[in-house]
């Protein structure tokens, strides 16, 4: 469990990018971050990743303190997917996938590599994809092949349930519908085996799908946190994006949907 | 029978022509030891010239790419620049003996070509009158043509002692500029003090136009119209556009030199070649800054 | 960082995720015939040719101590003292400017860039001017001193400062941003550049043709002696620098996730551009500038054979050898008995290449 207490950032000197967040991530659940533009979404997983070096507030996996754990021990534990990577040289895709197994091999890949880089691929339907020039590809199919070079980072961990955390940031603001629903239903799916999730999205009616817990950040703080049935009201949602909103109900599966107005 | 005949033969004129062997120091104090001297190698203008003055062109199988002259040298190949020697190329030409500027570089490979059991000479060069007849003696002294170095230097040491004799008695000496080459059409490089052309100008009766500053330092027009030469003295190598842009330019009109087209071009391997021909050098450049003086 | 396999899986060639690589060992084999036909090559060719047979006898003479004729002494001489330091003064040099330019261009993420970038090139040339052309003066202090030893370390040390330079502007808190370093970079060579000019201005005209030569680069004052000097640091460079191939390959997704898959991006850096220095440094020492190996080796390397650093720091390896050699076989043959600068060889070759991958490969635009 990543627990984060009294976490603050500040970046040159007195930019103060979050305040005062205390967030909690467990084993097996999905929580989903949103919030308009600049409310610190992003700056949040990169303290807990341990990319930001924290102002004040500690960061802790399993009662251990982020500063004590070393990149190395880290990278087997948690998968991060950031919004876009540009990649300058040719790279197929397997071997943008196979960058995920790196936290494992020292030099060269073994053969059980290029299974797991065949099921990652083939989870986020891109084997088809897999001799392809990566800088040819589309933003869509990317963000999957990025996707899936985060699940081949923790993929020993899934299926052995011993316990991990996958961060997105954005993952599905290219993706097709289909593809975006695929890749949530991915993560149902991995969620049940011990795998803790935390992802930024924009889109609310995702976030209301899926998620088990969801988080609102508004300039830099903590502004709401619950279940989809706490957070999905009309009153929170319009301050929290400062857009007046109404929550429908899905038809079907009783799922919030929101639409402007 | 015969065909040892023949073998003893050839041993006996072998060994007659080979000279007795005798040990030279090199500029940079080593002894040098010369047995052959079939094959050379000349490496810097006047070494090459002193060579072929001493009557050993025939002797001469290549020459670095800064000699040329006399006219013969062109036909032989060229061993790389005298300050970037390559020991390879020397090597191939099967040189006996290589006589060599102190100047040459770098020290590695003439270290590399002496390993390689090649007689290697550094031979001192300085800008004083003793410092070329001492060239000259030590030359002769190494390719056994004593008796040609003492007669090449007593026409030096005349023409020098003719030319020192006008000198002495000038009241006034004129002012001369050399001009290297021009760089952009408002600035040129020009002789200062400590170089070859400085020295020569001095040899010949004249002052040298800049001596605040040593080697060859670009100039601007500016400062050539304050140091106002008498003469100015170019290679004629440099050819028409340096003497027409020195004319035509019309800051530079206001000059002495200029007004009274008083502009010498002189071949450059003559008047700043330091070899055995400085004696002449010296006094047909004494007969162009003093025609009247020279006359009678 | 080393190999550590379990015994119990096998490991698998890089090639195995691109179905154009399948091809790897026929590729690598022949790099490998072409440099060592290559080295055989360039042994008995030069100003004075040396048959093959010779060649051996002469070799055997030196290993084996077997009986030789008289006539081939100076051939012998010839091989052993100049030749064959200098044949693998080329090997050692091509290929470190090689995997120091593959290296650069995956730690600074741009295909574009090579040893220069750091100030390497420029601060060599600031330390040989210095001695060039300031050295006469203080040979009067110090008149033990020659100009011609000092030489390459004035060009190690004034390459290596450049870099430290060029570093620490871009460094803070242990972070190294690498667009401050291409940035600062560019202001050291400028600041060299002014003041090789102020010292050009006050040289005489022998000390700066001495200075251009320099710059051009040159082989020709290869021996044992430099040789044995410059061994180390280039061995130590080739050696270690493909060790940290892979995390180099990760640094290439970009240096954030190269963090997240567990790389220390900025000690990475730090050993690199050290390491590197070190390298290019002690090249520059001996053989003056030579350029475009650096950039262009990784370059074709890449067309062949991918970007995958594990393979490409090797064959960066074998192919900056091969064309080094290449351009120096041209460069001692081409007008014998004299040379031409090596410098002048390799830009010569890599230029109108250069120019040919970006006409033809017009998407290098988006690196830009």
């Amino acid at each position: 469990m990543i627990r984060v207490e009294e976490l603050d950032v500040i970046v040159n000197k007195n930019t103060r990018l979050l305040s005062n967040i205390d967030f909690s991530l467990d084993y097996s659940e999905i929580v989903s971050i949103v919030g308009k533009n600049g409310a610190g979404k992003s700056t949040l997983l990169r303290a807990i990743c341990g990319d930001l070096r924290t102002a004040k507030g500690v960061v802790k996996y399993d009662n251990t303190s982020i500063r004590n754990l070393d990149l190395q021990s880290l990278s087997r534990i948690r998968a991060v997917v950031s919004q876009s990577i540009q990649l300058q040289f040719s790279f197929t895709v397997a071997e943008v996938v196979a960058f995920g197994r790196s936290p494992f091999n020292n030099f060269y890949n073994k053969n059980s590599d290029i299974k797991v880089v065949h099921e990652c691929l083939r989870e986020v339907d891109a084997y088809n994809l897999r001799y392809r020039d990566y800088t040819t590809l589309s933003g869509g199919e990317k963000q999957r092949v990025q996707f899936a070079r985060a699940l081949a980072q923790v993929w020993d961990a899934i299926q052995s349930q011993e316990g991990c955390y996958l961060f997105l940031d954005e993952p599905l603001s290219n993706l097709d519908i289909s593809h975006q629903h695929d890749i949530m239903n991915i993560l149902s799916k991995i969620v049940k085996k011990n795998v803790g999730i935390f992802i930024i999205l924009h889109d609310l009616n995702l976030a209301a799908q899926y998620s088990d817990r969801i988080i609102i950040l508004k300039d830099g703080e903590v502004f709401r946190s619950g279940s989809t049935e706490e957070i999905f009201k009309d009153s929170i949602i319009s301050s929290a994006f400062d857009f007046q909103v109404k929550i429908l109900v899905h038809p079907n599966n009783d799922c919030p949907l929101v639409v402007p107005g | 029978m015969i065909r040892l005949l023949v073998l003893v033969l050839i041993f006996f004129t072998k060994s007659f022509n080979i000279t007795a062997q005798k040990v030279f120091y090199s500029a940079d104090n080593l002894e040098v030891s010369i047995d052959d001297i079939s094959r050379i190698i000349t490496i810097g203008g006047s070494i090459t010239e002193t060579t072929f003055a001493l009557g050993l062109g025939k002797n001469v199988v290549a020459t670095d790419v800064s000699s040329n002259y006399p006219e013969e040298i062109f036909k032989l190949p060229k061993v790389s620049y005298i300050r970037s020697l390559t020991a390879e190329g020397i090597l191939s030409l099967n040189p006996t003996l290589v006589l060599a500027s102190d100047d040459a570089k770098p020290k590695i490979v003439i270290d590399q070509l002496r390993d390689a059991g090649l007689n290697f000479i550094l031979i001192k060069e300085g800008l004083e009158p003793s410092d070329i007849i001492s060239k000259i003696i030590d030359l002769g002294f190494i390719l056994d043509r004593n008796i040609q170095a003492d007669s090449i230097v007593q026409a030096i040491n005349k023409k020098l002692n003719e030319a020192r004799i006008i000198v002495d008695e000038l009241v006034k000496k004129p002012k001369v500029l050399f001009v290297l080459s021009q760089q952009t059409p408002n600035s040129f490089l020009v002789a200062g003090s400590s170089t070859e052309a400085s020295s020569i100008i001095e040899f010949a009766g004249g002052i040298n136009a800049f001596d605040n500053f040593s080697g060859y330092k670009p100039v601007t027009s500016e400062s050539l119209i304050e140091a106002n030469p008498d003469f100015i003295l170019f290679m004629s190598s440099r050819g028409e556009s340096l003497s027409h842009s020195l004319t035509e330019t019309s800051m530079i009109n206001t000059i002495t030199a200029v007004k009274k087209n008083q502009i010498i071009s002189m071949d450059g391997n003559f008047l700043l070649g330091f070899g055995p021909r400085f004696g002449e050098a010296v006094q047909t450049l004494l007969n162009h800054l003093h025609p009247d003086v020279y006359e009678h | 960082m080393f190999m550590s396999i379990k015994a119990t899986e096998a490991i698998v060639l890089p090639g195995v995720f691109s179905n154009k690589r399948k091809y790897l060992y026929i590729i690598f084999l022949s790099l490998i015939t072409a440099l060592i036909i290559l080295t055989l090559f360039s042994i008995g060719i030069g100003a004075v040719f040396i048959p093959v047979d010779d060649v051996i006898k002469i070799i055997m003479h030196q290993f084996l101590s077997t009986a030789i004729q008289e006539e081939l002494i100076q051939s012998e001489v010839i091989l052993i003292a100049i030749r064959l330091p200098r044949v693998l003064m080329c090997l050692l040099i091509g290929a470190t400017l090689a995997v120091c330019g593959a290296v650069l261009q995956g730690l600074f993420r741009n295909p574009l860039a090579d040893p220069q970038l750091i100030g390497v090139s420029s601060g060599a040339a600031l330390g040989v001017a210095i001695s060039i052309i300031l050295g006469p003066s203080l040979n009067k202090l110090l008149p033990e001193m020659e100009i011609s030893s000092i030489l390459p370390f004035m060009a190690f040390f004034g390459g290596f400062a450049a870099t430290t330079i060029v570093y620490r502007i871009s460094s803070k808190h242990g972070k190294t941003s690498v667009s401050t370093m291409l940035l600062s970079g560019i202001a050291i060579n400028a600041l060299c550049g002014s003041i090789i000019g102020y010292l050009i201005f006050l040289a005489d005209d022998n000390q700066i043709r001495d200075l251009t030569f320099w710059t051009l680069g040159s082989l020709n004052g290869s021996s044992w002696k430099s040789l044995y000097a410059i061994f180390p640091f280039l061995i130590f460079t080739i050696v270690v620098l493909p060790f940290f191939s892979s995390k180099l390959n990760v640094i290439l997704l970009g240096e954030e996730e190269a963090k997240y898959l567990g790389v220390d991006v900025d000690k990475l850096k730090k050993y690199m551009i050290f390491l590197a220095s070190l390298g290019v440094g002690a090249c520059v020492a001996v053989s003056g500038i030579i350029g475009f190996i650096g950039l262009v080796v990784p370059h074709l390397v890449r067309l062949i054979i991918g970007p995958d650093l594990r393979i490409l720091i090797p064959a960066s390896i074998i192919l900056g050898a091969t064309l080094l050699l290449c351009s120096d076989l041209i460069a001692r043959t081409v007008v014998a008995p004299t040379e031409l600068p090596i410098g002048i060889v390799t830009s010569l070759l890599g230029a109108p290449f250069f120019i040919w991958l970006l006409i033809k490969n017009r998407s290098l635009q988006n690196y830009l």
